[in-house]
Parts: structure tokens; C-alpha cells; sequence
């Protein structure tokens, strides 16, 4: 099966600065992908350069199989939402939706067909008439949409399309845009530096940081597993651990920390030899802070000193020092009431932070962050 | 009591419109009503009565109608109009230049070139036109010396050095306007006009323009209406021999001395004027644009 | 026409010049002010400094090129000249008008300078209100290397051979006077069906016309922008001496304008006082001879004539001999036939 899109090896320069460098992707048919980094890392310039708004340094992109490195946009099957929309203020929502029809092979006849139906799609049935500023934030977004869906493209490349809407909108429209895509079975590129947004969207995620694609994958890989302690902090990990492998036995790897604890970690990482000097990561949610060390034996455990808890209703976030000063960081969710069953921990006393070995998440290089 | 308050308030501005507009506008109007003395000046009207009911006040209104006056109008029209269009049609790509080609930090300077010659006054500058165009002057003796031409053209003294004059000096009131809404345009608009598959043609008649059109309107009424009463330019350039209504009026009140027929003359060019404010005010309230001039 | 443009910044220029050394010198004193109103290259700049170091008065110094221009400016009130230059018929009408004073001969010391041939003339018998300033004379000034042969008539000014390349004075007595001499009548015509048919001459002579000037029109001619021009000796006689003999003036032999420009105080001025000083300056010989020597134009004071230069005093483009003088005529005052004339000259303008 071809890919939608393909992109080899792409770079952009701007004067000297490498926006995007060096990156290579392949999107599916049908798959929902989102590109995910913080802000300035280079998404949005690669998004352009697949809709034909850049053109790359170097590399190549194709789409459905063909070379469109060169191919001006209005000839590529991909067409854009922008950010804030770009609707054009002088036209209705008809116009506007009918605006890249003439374009296109076909007479006029078909476009008023065509144009309801888009608006169909995009629920907005009676709105023609009207022009973008007499709408209201997510019908204006709709309108986008339908303006790009109707000329039947291939992909369809979204620049944060929830970013101009208000928090409660976001939800629906998440949901929305899901179905949708569902529904046409075209492939959606989209840019986000929302995480939430992000994992709760898409099929497939990469990871994004300097113009080059840190790691891809589904949300699920990429939340679990992060590959580097860029992803894992990104992703909302903040509890980093240095240790030696002490000794690799059947797929179980023996990590010794730094206060002489051993650890034993199932499935490590291939490339792991012992006495190398490795970073691992556990995940917040993962970690517990206990008063009393905890009975299981394979339990990994920490001696640390309760530095603040951050109660947020739902769970309670702890903030921890190890016996190096190291900062930790732990949720845990409020299962019962505090009010019930109120912590015996208190800021400046003793405890210990565990968590299930297997939650030990040991981060590959480019861990520098 | 909030609509005195409003009216208190708004006072000042009634003052200076009415000294500056209304009663200028009211003595030019009764001063075009009668008619001038041997020397100059105004004749008395020794019969009030009979002065109005056989139709005299309206003379110089009548006589401004006559065939000779009627074409300075007719022409003035025309080359306000051809001006106009002169300057839009090369202001616009100018405009289009400095607003969305040009590199931003030449931005400044280039925007700074098109309104330097306001730093010197228009009547030098119309010498230095004066200077160019002439039978010795430099463009004649830069054509003949490239042997562009072996006998040197004519330019002083023609209607083409009034145009060039004119287009010339009435260019910048056309690209300021036109840069500030070009500079307002909102790129991203052409950038998904070309992603809908407009080519650059296109998506300059369907979205460039349309979203201009407050400043291309803005432009046209800055550069007709003073094109319009222009008199200094047909006089310099146009060595005085092709009269335009501006210097009409200037004649009637500065040689033939007759004020009267001036003011008559002056108000229906008034009145011309109002009109096409008034068109341009309604037109920018229906776009919903801010009526700025 | 141009002397309303021209007047503000030239007078703004002159004010710049003369003030910025003054000032300093005599802080304290509030400076006297003089508001003069003349013909373009009327008065030699030094001569003007000289007067200013001299008195301490301060000069403003606008501009005009047709004398119904300072009818006008002076008809509309607004206007604040102590001093200003008209030529005889347009004196005649200031002075019917009520816009110039009368003068006060016990303050005119050295009145007794005029040469007697240019007083108690009829625009001012007794010359209660105007002492002569220069005096000239109105011809064609033509190019000798662009002209078949040397010109003796204002037929050159009709003649379609020069078409295109032909300045008239911008100046409705002057034009109209071409036409009435060609024809053989009196300059001062006022049978309003033979001016009607001298307005029909000049407007089908416009076609021929390359531009109307009174300000310009001698270095328009030194510039190779007309080859035949029509204007006043002064300035043709100072552009054909410097031409080495490219250049030539005539008056015509059916006769021209002989004019006199002349002094007066106009009623709305306010400087009486300066004014007068400045008159009793115009009237000593040695500035006089000044005067003459600066813009070319013959003088009326006769004790300065020793003191002009040699070549301006036998140049008979200035100082022309008795019997050109013999075949011109002064302008005259024509009272109601202005208004015919105004209204005319406007029709011959404006026709395309
Ligand atoms: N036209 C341009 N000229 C010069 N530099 C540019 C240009 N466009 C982008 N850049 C630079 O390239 C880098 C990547 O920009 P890009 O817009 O792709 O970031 P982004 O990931 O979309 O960020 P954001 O989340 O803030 O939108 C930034 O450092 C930006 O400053
Ligand atoms: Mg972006």
C-alpha cells in the first residue's frame, strides 16, 4: 500500500538557521498524524512545505506516490487550514467554500452541489449567506474545512486547528475532527504543542524538537515509552534517575543507583553492557511516596525528604529530594477523600518513593535537554 | 441632559467648522451671486427687487455653463480623471512592492523615498520639471546624446508635461493609502488563495484587490479632488496656454478680477467636491470601513 | 499669473537672505518694516541690502508680472504694500480707485533729479501721486540663427513659420496692443467690435503660441525654448548682450508700447514713514544709476545718467533713439472698456 505522504530527508533553511533539518516521515493512508514540539521547533515549516507553501533546502517529499518537491500548491492533493483560518472577510461562507472550485476540472454547474455538501459535512446548512465575521469561532474553523474538503484532497494539513478556540470548544471539536476523518478516510497532518491534544487525536505522533523529529509513534509508545529524556519531559515526566548497569541476566538487567540500591529491571534495552552509565525515567503517576518502606520485595525504593504537596482535587502531586538533593516528582490520584483518610506525610519528614520496576523507562542519548 | 452634554461637548467642532468651512463657504456663495465693478470689486445693486426677478444673481452661473467654460470643466474632468487613473496604475504596483516584495529592512528607506519630496515645495519641484523637460533640458539632451532622437522633443508646454506633472506630483497621495491597506493585508489570505489553486493573477484580482478597495477608494478621492482645482502645474508646465478650472478660478481673482465669476466658479467646484466625499463616505460605511480622511 | 506662486517663496527667500545678518547687529531696536510690492527683476538685490544696512528697516519683497495683478491684490483688501510699481494705464486706474496717497512733494527730496520728459503725464498730471521709476518699451526679442531674416514686424509673432516656437507677454494690454498696431489702430482702442475681433486674432494665434509668459520670457529665449518672443526691452536687452549676437531686439516698425513704471504708496500700506525714506533712496543719482545698471531698464532720474554704465546708456535697446520712441505709444486707462477686456483676455486664455 503507498503512503500518503513521504517525506525524505527535508530541510529548510532560513539564512543560516536550519528550521527544519534533516527529517524523514512517513504518513499512511486514512492515519491521523499529528506533529508535536514545542514552539519554534519546526512544524508548522514542515507542514508548509508538504502543502507547497516552502519549498525545502534539500530533500525530497512526495505525496501519494508522486514527487511534489517542486509542484506549486494549487497543484498538489493536499490542501491547508490555516491557524487563524484565513477565511477571506469579503466573502460569504458560500463564496468562501466555493472559492477553489473554479480551479478544478469541471464546470460551474456542479459547485453549488458540491458546496452544500461540503457545508453539510461541516454541519453549517444555512450559513451561506453569511460573511466569516458574523461567525462565531468554530463555525468560522468549519468553514475552513469545508473550503479545503471540497476540492476532495488526498491530505489534509491542519496548522493547530484548536489552538483559536475556547477550552471547552476544544473537546468537541476533537472529537468532531476524528469522526471526520474517520468518515472521508483521507489522511490529516496536523500540528499541535498540545500533548493532550495531541495522544487523544491521532494515530501516530513525532515527537519534535530543533527542526529534528525526536521520536514516532503511537501516543501510547510515545507516552510509555519515551526514547529520550527531551520526549519523556515533553510528554510531562520529570523524575530522572542516573545509574550503572550492574549486570544483564536472562532479560533482566540489575541498574545500581548512586545510594547503593539495586534495581531489577525486566526488558531493557538491547544495546545495554554492563558498566555502562545510563539515565532512566518514572513516570509521575508511576511513583508512590510512602511513610513506611514498602512490604513487596520487588518494589524499587528510594529514601527521600517530602519537600511540598500540591493537592489538585482529583490527586495530590508530591515533590521529593533524594539522598543526592535529586528532585522528584509523584502523582498520585486521590482514590479516597482526604478528607477521610488524610496523608501521614508531612513537608520535611522522611519517606520513600517506589514504584514497580517495570515502569523503569531507560532513555536512549540526546537526553541533553 | 446627556444629549446637551453631547452637544457642549462637540462645540469646539461646530466652531472651527464653522469658522473655517460654513462661513467661507457662505461669503464665497453670496459673493457669487453678483457681479464685478469696471475696475473690479462688485457693482452696487441698485434694485435689489429687480436684481433677483430677472434672474441676474444666477449670471455668473449662467455664463460658467457657456461652451468656452464649460469644456475648461469638461477637460479638467477628463485630466483629473486620467490622472487619477495615471497614478493608480502606477502607484498600485509600487504600493504592492514596498508593502509585500520589498526585504524589511529596506522597507523604511523606500517608504521614506516616496515622501521626501514633500520636503521641498511642490512649486520647486515643478521647476525642476521645468528644467527636465525643456529644449535644452536634460531629458532632451540625454535623448540626443544617446541619439535617441535627433531633433529634441517638445515636452515643456504640452498637456504631456501638465500630465507628467500632475501624475508626478499627485503619486504619493495615491501610494501612501495604498501601501497602509496593502501593508494591513493579511498574508496568509494569499497564501490560501494560492493553496485553493489560485495562480498569482487570480488571487490578485480575487483577494488583493477586493480587500484594498478601502485604499484604492482613499487613493482616488485623495488624488482627484486636488487634481481637479490643480492650477499651479497647467500654468508652469503647460506654459499657461491650457487653462484647467483651477486656473480659471485663480485668473478670475488674481488677473481678471473678476470675483464674482470666480466665486461662482469656485463653488460649483465645491459642490462637485462635496458630492464625491459624500459618494466615498457612503461607500466606506457600507464596507464597514472607518471613513479616515 | 505666476507672481501669486512665485511671490511667496521668493519673498520668503529674500526675507531668509537679508535677515539672518541683520538681526544680531540691532537686537534691542524694533526693527521698521517695508512691504514692497514690484515687477519681477525690478530691484538689484545689493541696491535692497544697501537700503536695509542703511536705515534699519527691514524689507519684504513680493512679486508680480502683469499690472492687473496689483490692481487686484490691492482692490481686495487684503494686501499690506507700502510700496508698489504700476505702469501709467494701471496708475490711472489704482488712482480713480482710491488705492494709492497722495504724496507730499516736502518730503520727496530730490524730485528735482526726473528727467522732465517723463513727468506730468496724463495717467498723473503734476505727478500728485507717483514719481517714475524706469521706462521702456515693448518688442520682439528673437533668435537671429532660427529666423530666415531679421524681424521688423508683429506679423513674426502670427507668422505659422514659427509655430510652436513663438512667447507672448502674459499680458491681456500687451497682446491685444500686437494685433492693434499690426492693424494700424491706437493701443488704446476701446470700440468693443474691433476688440472683439482683435480677441478672435489672438485665439486663432494660439495654435502657433508655445507658451504666454511675463516673467521669463527673455531667459526662455536665451534657453532655446522659443526662437521669437515678445516682451520688454530690459531684460531682452541684458539676454541679447550676453548672447554675442545670437540674440536680437526690435520694435516693431508699426510701433510700440512705450511705458512707464512708477512709484506709488498704496493706501493699505502702513509704513508711510519707510516708505518715503525709501523714495528719497530710489531718487539719489547714485542709486538710481544703480538701479539701471542691475536690471537693464532705462531710468527716469536724468542726474544719474553720467553714473550708468557706458554700455547700458548707448545700448538703443534700452536707451532707444528719438525716433523709435517717435512710433510708440503709452498705455492708457480705456475705464469701463477694462471689464470688455478682462472678459475677453479670460475667453483667449481659455480657448483650447
Ligand atoms: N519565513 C521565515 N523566515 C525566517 N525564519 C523563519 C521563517 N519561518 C519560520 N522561521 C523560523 O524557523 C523556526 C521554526 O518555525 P516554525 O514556524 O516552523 O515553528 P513552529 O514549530 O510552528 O512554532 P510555533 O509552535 O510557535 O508555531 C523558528 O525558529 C522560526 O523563527
Ligand atoms: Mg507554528
Amino acid at each position: 500500500m503507498p503512503l500518503s505522504v513521504e517525506i525524505r530527508r527535508v530541510t529548510k533553511r532560513f539564512s543560516d538557521v536550519a528550521a527544519v533539518n534533516e527529517v524523514s516521515l512517513d504518513i499512511r493512508r486514512g492515519e491521523l498524524f499529528a506533529l508535536l514540539g514545542p514552539s519554534g521547533c519546526g512544524k508548522t515549516t514542515l507542514l508548509r512545505m508538504v502543502g507547497g507553501l516552502e519549498t525545502p533546502s534539500a530533500g525530497t517529499i512526495h505525496i501519494e506516490g508522486i514527487d511534489v518537491t517542486e509542484v506549486p500548491p494549487h497543484l498538489r492533493p493536499a490542501h491547508m487550514v490555516f491557524q487563524q483560518y484565513a477565511l477571506f472577510p469579503h466573502l460569504t461562507v458560500a463564496d468562501n467554500v466555493a472559492f477553489g472550485l473554479r480551479y478544478k476540472n469541471g464546470g460551474r454547474a456542479g459547485w453549488s452541489t458540491k458546496v452544500k455538501e461540503a457545508l453539510d459535512l461541516v454541519r453549517l446548512a444555512g450559513m451561506e449567506k453569511r460573511l466569516p465575521h458574523q461567525l462565531s469561532g468554530g463555525q468560522r474553523q468549519r468553514v475552513a474545512l469545508a473550503r479545503a474538503l471540497v476540492l476532495e484532497p488526498k491530505v489534509l494539513l491542519l496548522d493547530e486547528p484548536l489552538a483559536a478556540l475556547d477550552p471547552q470548544l476544544r473537546e468537541e471539536v476533537q472529537v468532531e475532527l476524528k469522526h471526520l476523518q474517520r468518515t472521508l478516510g483521507i489522511s490529516f497532518l496536523f500540528v499541535t504543542h498540545d500533548r493532550e491534544e495531541a495522544l487523544g487525536m491521532s494515530d501516530r505522533v513525532a515527537v519534535m524538537r530543533h527542526g529534528r523529529v525526536e521520536q514516532v509513534g503511537t501516543p501510547a509508545e510515545i507516552f510509555e515509552r519515551p526514547a529520550t529524556r527531551f520526549t519523556a519531559e515533553f510528554l510531562g515526566a520529570t523524575s530522572f534517575f542516573t545509574a550503572e548497569v550492574a549486570s544483564l541476566v536472562d532479560g533482566v538487567a540489575t541498574l545500581r543507583l548512586p545510594a547503593g540500591l539495586d534495581l531489577q529491571v525486566p526488558r531493557p534495552d538491547a544495546s545495554l553492557r554492563p558498566g555502562d552509565r545510563i539515565d532512566f525515567v518514572v513516570r509521575p503517576e508511576k511513583l508512590r511516596v510512602r511513610v513506611e518502606r514498602p512490604a513487596e520485595a520487588e518494589m524499587a525504593v528510594v529514601p527521600v525528604t517530602v519537600e511540598e504537596s500540591i493537592y489538585q482535587g482529583m490527586g495530590t502531586t508530591w515533590i521529593v529530594r533524594g539522598p543526592a538533593g535529586e528532585r522528584f516528582v509523584a502523582w498520585e490520584q486521590n482514590a479516597a477523600s482526604v478528607l477521610d483518610e488524610p496523608s501521614a506525610l508531612r513537608p520535611g519528614g522522611a519517606a520513600f518513593l517506589c514504584w514497580h520496576p517495570r515502569h523503569t523507562v531507560v532513555l536512549g542519548g540526546g537526553g541533553d535537554a | 441632559m446627556r444629549r446637551r452634554g453631547t452637544w457642549l461637548l462637540l462645540l469646539p467642532t461646530w466652531l472651527v467648522l464653522g469658522m473655517f468651512f460654513l462661513v467661507p463657504l457662505v461669503l464665497t456663495l453670496v459673493l457669487s451671486l453678483r457681479q464685478r465693478g469696471v475696475y473690479g470689486g462688485v457693482a452696487p445693486i441698485p434694485d435689489l427687487g429687480a436684481y433677483v426677478t430677472s434672474g441676474s444673481f444666477l449670471g455668473n452661473y449662467a455664463r460658467s455653463f457657456a461652451g468656452i467654460y464649460a469644456g475648461i470643466g469638461w477637460r479638467s474632468l477628463w485630466m483629473a480623471v486620467l490622472t487619477t487613473a495615471l497614478t493608480l496604475a502606477i502607484g498600485y504596483p509600487v504600493a504592492y512592492a514596498l508593502a509585500l516584495r520589498a526585504p524589511r529592512r529596506w522597507k523604511d528607506l523606500l517608504l521614506g523615498l516616496v515622501v521626501v519630496p514633500f520636503w521641498t515645495s511642490f512649486l520647486i519641484r515643478t521647476y525642476a520639471w521645468m528644467f527636465l523637460l525643456r529644449t535644452e533640458g536634460l531629458v532632451n539632451r540625454l535623448l540626443l546624446g544617446t541619439g535617441a532622437v535627433d531633433r529634441p522633443l517638445e515636452i515643456l508646454y504640452t498637456e504631456l508635461a501638465v500630465m507628467i506633472g500632475l501624475v508626478y506630483g499627485e503619486l504619493p497621495f495615491m501610494i501612501l493609502p495604498l501601501y497602509a491597506s496593502l501593508e494591513k493585508l493579511d498574508r496568509t489570505l494569499l497564501e490560501a488563495a494560492a493553496d485553493l489553486g489560485a495562480g498569482r493573477v487570480s488571487s490578485f484580482w480575487r483577494v488583493t484587490v477586493p480587500l484594498t478597495a478601502p485604499g484604492i477608494a482613499a487613493g482616488i478621492v485623495l488624488v482627484f479632488i486636488p487634481s481637479l482645482g490643480q492650477f499651479v502645474v497647467s500654468d508652469l508646465l503647460g506654459g499657461a496656454r491650457s487653462m484647467l478650472l483651477g486656473n480659471l478660478i485663480q485668473n478670475q481673482f488674481a488677473v481678471a478680477r473678476n470675483q464674482p465669476f470666480g466665486a461662482a466658479l469656485a463653488f460649483e467646484l465645491m459642490a462637485a467636491v462635496l458630492l464625491l466625499l459624500l459618494a466615498y463616505a457612503f461607500y466606506m460605511k457600507r464596507k464597514g470601513e472607518e471613513v479616515l480622511l | 499669473m505666476k507672481p501669486w506662486i512665485l511671490s511667496a517663496p521668493l519673498g520668503l527667500l529674500l526675507l531668509a537672505g537679508c535677515g539672518a545678518g541683520e538681526k544680531a547687529a540691532e537686537a534691542p531696536k524694533e526693527p521698521r518694516q517695508l512691504n514692497i510690492y514690484i515687477w519681477t527683476n525690478y530691484l538689484p538685490q545689493d541696491v535692497l541690502a544697501d537700503f536695509e544696512k542703511r536705515t534699519g528697516i527691514k524689507t519684504r519683497v513680493d512679486t508680480y508680472d502683469s499690472n492687473e495683478t496689483i490692481l487686484a491684490k490691492l482692490q481686495s483688501g487684503v494686501a499690506d504694500y507700502d510700496i508698489a510699481v504700476p505702469s501709467d494705464y494701471m496708475l490711472k486706474a489704482l488712482i480713480s480707485e482710491n488705492l494709492v496717497r497722495e504724496l507730499d512733494r516736502s518730503r520727496l527730496q530730490g524730485f528735482e533729479n526726473l528727467d522732465p520728459r517723463f513727468l506730468n503725464q496724463k495717467f498723473d498730471p503734476e505727478n500728485r501721486h507717483s514719481i517714475p521709476y524706469v521706462w521702456g518699451t515693448a518688442g520682439i526679442g528673437y533668435d537671429t540663427t532660427k529666423v530666415a531674416a531679421p524681424i521688423d514686424s508683429w506679423g513674426a509673432l502670427f507668422d505659422p513659420r514659427y509655430k510652436g516656437r513663438i512667447l507672448m507677454l502674459d499680458d491681456a494690454r500687451e497682446a491685444f496692443g500686437t494685433v492693434l498696431k499690426l492693424q494700424g489702430k491706437s493701443l488704446n482702442e476701446t470700440d468693443p467690435a474691433v476688440l472683439r475681433q482683435v480677441a478672435e486674432v489672438l485665439k486663432k494665434q494660439k495654435a502657433l503660441v508655445r507658451t504666454y509668459n511675463s516673467s521669463d520670457f527673455a531667459n526662455l529665449l536665451t534657453a532655446g525654448d522659443v526662437d521669437v518672443a515678445h516682451g520688454w526691452n530690459g531684460e531682452m536687452a541684458e539676454a541679447v548682450a550676453s548672447s554675442k549676437g545670437k540674440l536680437a531686439y526690435v520694435v516693431p516698425k508699426e510701433g510700440g508700447t512705450l511705458w512707464i513704471d512708477s512709484v506709488v504708496l498704496p493706501t493699505s500700506g502702513r509704513n508711510t514713514d519707510a516708505a518715503y525714506e525709501f523714495l528719497r533712496f530710489v531718487l539719489e543719482p547714485e542709486i538710481a544709476a544703480r538701479i539701471v545698471n542691475g536690471i537693464h531698464y532705462a531710468g527716469a532720474n536724468r542726474a544719474a545718467l553720467p553714473k550708468i554704465d557706458e554700455a547700458i546708456r548707448n545700448d538703443p535697446a534700452i536707451y532707444p533713439p528719438q525716433e523709435v520712441l517717435d512710433r510708440c505709444e503709452l498705455l492708457e486707462d480705456l475705464g469701463p472698456t477694462t471689464e470688455l477686456i478682462d472678459e475677453l483676455w479670460t475667453e483667449i486664455k481659455a480657448a483650447s
